[in-house]
């Protein structure tokens, strides 16, 4: 688990734009512009410690909150030595997207980022569920079987 | 024989200690039938297949995934590779046998006694509480949920 973040300006290397940490209107914290980005930029890179997929399996939460699995390669704990891009939320109309590059993960524009405007990526979470019937008949039966989630 | 016709899968007799057989069953698919009276708290069949850790199981796809069984400790073992036949026994909320899960095997035990031609069924205990958590991004398209997983 991570403790609270410091609200205030990001400063690190592979942020090249102003950016600050802030309350959010979506959840918690997030990230937002001190100035205009334009599209297609390479914005923050997510940093963190890698960890291998055993390695992941083994965090339970809530320290697994900012452990992020994209792709093949490593997996990266952003609560350990994190640049911040780990407080970015989510946004199912992002203005962020992903890029994976010699093992390291960065975020880019999609279009212009207004300043002041908060940043969004989309996580890939699954979001739906579709249960599965059970037909075993017996007299306290459960009715479902199992959830698929996708 | 047609050759487009499959023909139903076997119970290994190696793994098995009592008679049984598969056949076509009323709760899904094929199922596995015991060909003789078997007592309470015995051991039944042997879950066998290939063994694999968790985190590597977790990347076979879904569609390949639905006969892995968990094994004590992180292990799995999935019954489509090598499998002896106890991976078609159905599921039942109120089963008649048991999994026990020994230093890397996986045996069905009887609960109670079960009769001549019953068929065998087991409880998958599959998690069904699921926790929506959701999403407040205010884009015109939001899909309203932003994660669904289960919860412990």
């Amino acid at each position: 688990m991570k403790s609270r973040p410091s609200c205030g300006p990001i400063r690190h290397t592979s942020a090249p734009y102003g950016l600050r940490i802030g309350r959010s209107p979506i959840h918690g914290y997030g990230v937002f512009a001190c100035e205009d980005i334009p599209s297609g930029r390479q914005v923050i890179e997510y940093t963190g410690r890698r960890l291998s997929p055993n390695q992941a399996f083994l965090l339970k939460p809530p320290h697994d909150d900012y452990v992020i699995h994209h792709g093949k390669g490593p997996v990266i704990n952003g609560s350990v030595g994190g640049s911040g891009a780990e407080y970015i939320n989510h946004g199912c109309n992002p203005n962020l997207t992903w890029r994976r590059r010699r093992g390291r993960l960065f975020f880019y524009s999609v279009r212009r980022i207004p300043a002041d405007q908060e940043l969004t990526a989309c996580f890939s979470h699954p979001t739906e569920a579709q249960a599965v019937p059970c037909a075993c008949g017996a007299r306290k039966c459960r009715k479902i079987l199992r959830y698929i989630v996708s | 024989m047609n050759k487009n016709r499959r023909a139903l899968p076997r119970v290994n007799s190696k793994y098995a200690r009592y008679r049984l057989r598969t056949a076509f069953s009323g709760i899904h698919r094929f199922g596995v039938y015991a060909l003789e009276d078997i007592p309470a708290g015995r051991m039944v069949i042997e879950y066998t297949g290939k063994r694999m850790s968790w985190a590597k199981a977790s990347r076979v796809p879904f569609e390949k995934s639905i006969y892995i069984a968990n094994l004590k400790r992180g292990y799995t073992v999935d019954g489509r590779i090598g499998g002896s036949g106890a991976e078609y026994i159905n599921h039942s909320c109120e089963p008649n046998l048991k999994a026990k899960r020994t230093a890397g095997h996986l045996f069905y035990c009887s609960r109670r006694k079960i009769r001549l031609g019953e068929e065998l069924t087991i409880d998958y205990n599959y998690s069904i509480k699921l926790r929506r958590i959701p999403c407040r991004c205010g884009a015109r398209n939001c899909r309203k949920t932003f994660m669904v997983e289960f919860a412990k």
